[in-house]
């Protein structure tokens, strides 16, 4: 299967693994009614664990909260991109639980279409995308985006109307609906 | 490929964008018409992204999609096998995943009668290769955990994938904040159902098992009210690698919410995490959330990280969630709930409550409206709580106060009139009334009655008063010193040095100024200074000051004055704080003999000089002179207030031990009967110092041989300890109360003791702690003397490692651990090690105890049965006739003991000397 993890060195691998492991464990938790996975607790469960264990620097925990939302939307989308392998038959042991859910596919084309509207905004744009990525996948509020880019906040929602234009345009989102093709 | 036109062409659309985005939808077509022109292109692409932006209003890429998307997530492995048979448990259910494995619902497969568990299955990757063993070990211990309040450990075992598993007690319960929350429960029935929650805890703790995760996702609180501990001693079980007890907690196990910093640094986790996860509960039961918001929750400042390092006041909280429900909580934390939530969550594992014990305790106090401990330390509090307590005693206080402030006026008046001739003699009055006055009125307004929640503290009413003082007596310095020097007694009375302190030296000043550095007034608030600098252990600077008191004496009115002897007195009690013991002799002598002339032979600072004198000789060694003076002192002391009055009781209690630890037991033995009752007349029967008094009682009687005396002096020291003591304390009364069973023969009894108190240990201070290794090595004895050699050794090596951290090598607790070595060495038929071992422990005790000690005569008795009659008979009875001329010494006539070591002379073949 063709890897395409950015090589952004060991620490992002290591948020990769961590970030799979709660967002799964989170997952659990999420089964039950009323629960909600918050992505914000799964990168400070990461960077909590990775912290203790020594592998975030200074320098590091300053971006941490970008390379962690990068990390995070890699997780989904390389797991997203197994699962479209496995339907065309590249073989996943059959899955006691996940079997019952019916819009499985749904949400792998979803995951697949966001990843790559994203991508082309990014080549068209890079903040916007920036932008999108951290809000999105990291979690972060329009406050620590504009302090990370050193913009005002009013100036992360513009870039975030502007890019979630482009993006509901990219996939076709039919009003009122949340992100998924038409 | 993103060609460079492409990203040209969305600069422009971006451009149109952004000015469209300013405008309202009406105005877009003219806008559109302007900025495209002829591109017809580029008009339809820049209309379909305001058509997205206009139609998405609604959510986009919100948490949920995140939340949707991780479902893509593979399985953890176990999920897929749902319909695994776990030993007898067959899973019915999946109920979710913690930190540690997953959860199921199972159900016994076999036999008649249904039960559901909670199955818990370990994860794969936390199945380390010792894991197994541990597992079997820890689940003896787990499955001891009865308590009503902890989830029972039903089964457990290691499937055949080598994952091991636990079936716990099912609990249909709430999460204990979602349950106060749900049910309204008020701050009083929050505190009670905490004090349920920590008596299981303690349980636990009592049975040498740590949780190490406490959250209320693990304290469920089912339908009739009752709350249930989850997950008891599974940190520990995956924590680590050795045998130690306190095992750094592994990242994994940790939930950063509830952890203590020592988890997060990795540091040994002892119980002290537990009263941390505690205090981290109570907190957020009592406010609603936690002493610090999650690190990148909104709520939470940016420079918000774990571990919590500054947590945040209860009351704090209660005051920032607003309202006046906010306020008025607030109201109700402030004070008690305050203290005790950051005493639980000090950094420090050593600072905390020292046990889960300890925080119910406090908690229950708070709920009785007793003072709680973990304000122990405030000074203001302790004036405080003294005023409550003690309402008549500050009301007598006050009276006397006035009366002084009465007599001081009639006193100063030559000198006020000679300061302000013109002023009458009626406005002075006026003005001594209004000093009277606010004295009555500063105690008046401590009344907890009339101040209401506004609770005044004794401070307060003497920082008031200082106030008033410096204000209204501006212009009589003769006066106000006075004054100062009756708030400064007052202090020193609630035991604030400090605060007197500072209002001596006030006083001192304007004495100075008004009547010069030689007065006799000035030398006598320096010495005060001097004094109050003393009680905060500042020596050297106190010995600076009383030896310039005692210089400006001298130059001026001698040195046979009661001031002189003061400043002697104070410069040798200086000394002596700082060991300089033959400096202090001299002087402490000079004083009592000028006390003695100054005062009389009876005064009560004579007696005092006496005492602190006697005291000063014991410390030196000089116990002749020492028991001489200190005999004095008590006849005079009995003469004068009566054989029970409370001086001639500490009297008797400091003698009688020191001379105890002298060996002189015989003198000990006189001094100590029937103290316990004069303590229990005059303190209750509930008092650490009848408890004390008990113990040195029963100590004297049990080294005298008389057991059956000392016996319920014992069980009464043991159940007052029970009743009101310290677990400390507490471990120190069973471990002598085991040592008197054993020397009585009651072995049974004496290990159970024993036991008790190395659970007691274990719980409060860990196994490497002095206190455990002192009653391991109790333990220890016990076992020796009912054969279980192994065991013993064990624990006496431990013992002795610890003792010998704490001490060092010539520690007297780690000798008597050697000795008891040394004793089951000989009983084991390893004569050599033995005797290498007692030779050791007797050379150490020659040194440090004294060659004419009675742990030197125990020594050389152990080393002579080690010999062997047969080979070493001349050497072994040297030691022998050395040891009983000791007893002989120290032993009242008539003692068993010289007359069986002539009984072994005897058998050696030769007579008693």
């Amino acid at each position: 299967m063709d890897d395409t993890r950015p090589r952004l060195g060991g620490l992002f691998d290591e948020l990769y693994k961590e970030l799979r492991r709660l967002a799964h464990r989170q997952l659990a938790r999420g089964r039950r009614p009323g629960a909600t996975l918050s992505t914000t607790a799964l990168v400070h469960e990461a960077y909590v664990k990775l912290e203790g264990a020594g592998r975030v620097g200074v320098k590091d925990s300053e971006h941490f909260l970008a390379l962690a939302a990068r990390a995070m939307r890699q997780v989904l989308v390389d797991a997203a991109r197994s699962r479209h392998s496995a339907k065309r038959g590249a073989g996943v042991a059959p899955l006691a639980l996940e079997q019952a859910e019916p819009a499985i596919d749904d949400l792998i084309d979803e995951v697949l279409a966001v990843d790559t509207a994203l991508a082309r905004l990014e080549s068209l744009d890079e903040r916007l995308a920036r932008v999108v990525e951290w809000r999105v996948f990291g979690g972060m509020s329009e406050e620590e985006i504009a302090g990370s880019l050193g913009v005002t906040a009013r100036t992360v929602r513009r870039d975030w109307q502007k890019a979630r234009a482009f993006l509901v345009r990219e996939l076709g989102v039919e009003p009122g609906s949340p992100a998924g093709p038409s | 490929m993103t060609t460079e036109a492409e990203r040209q062409r969305w600069r422009t659309l971006d451009a149109i964008l952004e000015e469209a985005l300013d405008l309202p939808p009406e105005a877009w077509p003219s806008l559109l018409d302007r900025a495209c022109g002829e591109d017809g292109d580029l008009r339809k692409e820049a209309e379909e992204l305001l058509a997205a932006h206009a139609a998405t209003d609604g959510p986009f890429l919100d948490g949920s999609f995140v939340e949707r998307a991780a479902r893509l997530l593979p399985p953890s492995s176990g999920a897929e096998r749902l319909a695994d048979r776990v030993g007898p448990w067959q899973v019915v259910a999946r109920l979710g995943e913690g930190g540690m494995g997953e959860v199921f619902l199972a159900e016994r497969a076999e036999g008649d009668f249904a039960q559901r568990v909670a199955l818990k299955r370990l994860r794969p990757d936390l199945v380390s290769p010792d894991l197994e063993r541990r597992f079997r070990q820890e689940r003896q211990i787990l499955a001891r955990l009865e308590h009503p309040g902890i989830a029972r450990l039903v089964d457990g075992g290691v499937h055949s994938d080598g994952r091991p598993w636990l079936a716990l007690e099912l609990v249909a319960g709430e999460p204990i904040t979602a349950w106060c929350a749900q049910n309204g429960l008020d701050v009083e029935a929050k505190l009670r159902l905490m004090v349920e929650v920590c008596d299981a805890v303690a349980h636990a703790h009592r049975n040498l098992v740590v949780h190490r995760d406490l959250k209320p996702s693990n304290i469920l609180v089912d339908g009739t009210g009752r709350a249930k501990l989850l997950d008891f001693g599974i940190a520990k079980l995956l924590a680590g690698e050795g045998e130690a007890d306190a095992q750094p907690t592994r990242m994994l196990a940790l939930t950063p919410e509830y952890a203590a910093p020592e988890q997060f640094a990795g540091e040994p986790v002892t119980t002290a995490a537990d009263v941390w996860a505690l205090g981290v509960i109570l907190h957020e039961l009592l406010t609603g959330s936690r002493p610090q918001p999650t690190p990148g929750s909104a709520e939470a400042g940016p420079r918000a990280a774990w571990p919590v390092r500054d947590p945040r006041r209860p009351s704090t909280v209660a005051r920032a969630s607003g309202g006046v429900a906010g306020a008025s909580l607030s109201r109700r934390l402030r004070g008690d709930l305050d203290a005790i939530v950051l005493t639980a969550l000090r950094p420090e594992p050593g600072r905390r409550y020292p046990s889960v014990e300890a925080l119910a305790d406090d908690i229950r106090r708070h709920l009785q409206r007793r003072p709680v401990r973990a304000r122990g330390d405030a000074a203001s509090y302790r004036a405080g709580r003294f005023l409550r307590r003690h309402r008549l005693a500050v009301v007598a206080m006050a009276l006397a106060l006035v009366a002084l402030v009465g007599g001081l006026v009639a006193t100063r008046r030559e000198a006020v009139r000679a300061e302000a001739a013109a002023r009458r003699a009626d406005e002075e009055r006026a003005r001594a009334e209004a000093a009277r006055d606010f004295l009555v009125e500063l105690f008046d307004a401590s009344d907890p009655v009339r101040a209401l929640g506004a609770e005044m503290s004794a401070r307060d009413v003497l920082a008031r008063g200082r106030e008033r003082i410096d204000r209204e007596l501006a212009d009589q310095p003769g006066l106000r010193a006075d004054l100062l020097a009756t708030l400064a007694n007052v202090y020193s009375s609630l035991g604030d040095p400090r605060e007197a302190e500072g209002l001596r030296r006030d006083e001192l000043a304007l004495r100075e100024r008004l009547s010069g550095p030689e007065e006799e007034e000035t030398v006598a608030t320096l010495i005060a200074v001097a004094d109050a600098v003393s009680d905060q252990g500042r020596s050297a600077e106190a010995e600076a000051l009383f030896r310039e008191a005692l210089a400006r004496e001298e130059g001026t009115r001698g040195r046979e004055t009661l001031l002189a002897a003061r400043a002697l007195r104070g410069l040798g009690g200086t000394l002596n704080a700082m060991s300089r013991y033959s400096e202090a002799a001299p002087l402490e002598e000079e004083a009592l003999a000028l006390f003695e002339r100054q005062l009389g032979p009876d005064a009560p600072e004579t007696l005092q000089m006496r005492n602190n004198y006697a005291m000063l000789l014991l410390a030196r060694g000089d116990f002749d002179r020492a028991e001489e003076l200190m005999r004095r002192v008590l006849a005079d002391r009995t003469r004068l207030e009566g054989a029970a009055s409370a001086e001639v009781l500490w009297a008797r209690f400091n003698l009688a031990a020191t001379l105890l630890r002298a060996g002189r037991l015989a003198t000990a033995a006189e001094l100590a009967g029937g103290l316990a009752q004069g303590f229990r007349q005059i303190w209750g029967a509930d008092h650490f110092m009848t408890s004390r008094a008990l113990r040195l009682e029963a100590r004297v009687l049990d080294l005298l041989g008389r057991h059956a005396e000392a016996r319920p002096l014992r069980e009464d020291a043991v159940a007052i300890a029970r009743r009101v003591l310290s677990a400390d304390e507490l471990l120190l009364c069973l471990v002598e109360h085991s040592e008197h069973l054993r020397l009585s023969g009651d072995l049974e009894m004496a290990e159970a003791a024993a036991r008790e108190a190395v659970t007691l240990g274990l719980a409060g201070q860990g196994p490497d702690a002095d206190l455990s290794a002192y009653a391991e090595s109790q333990l220890a004895a016990v076992l020796t003397d009912r054969g279980r050699l192994q065991e013993a050794e064990g624990l006496l090596r431990h013992a002795e490692a610890v003792q010998r951290r704490v001490g060092g090598d010539d520690y007297p607790d780690r000798l008597d651990t050697r000795a008891r070595l040394g004793r089951l060495l000989l009983r084991s038929g390893r004569r050599e090690e033995a005797r290498a071992v007692l030779s050791d422990t007797l050379a150490r005790r020659r040194e440090t105890a004294g060659a004419a000690s009675l742990k030197t005569a125990e020594s050389l008795l152990d080393l002579a049965g080690a010999l062997d009659p047969a080979v070493e008979g001349e050497k072994r009875r040297g030691l022998l006739e050395e040891a009983r001329a000791i007893f002989a010494a120290n032993l009242p006539a008539g003692h068993s003991l010289p007359g069986a070591i002539d009984r072994e002379l005897t058998a050696l073949g030769t007579g008693p000397p």
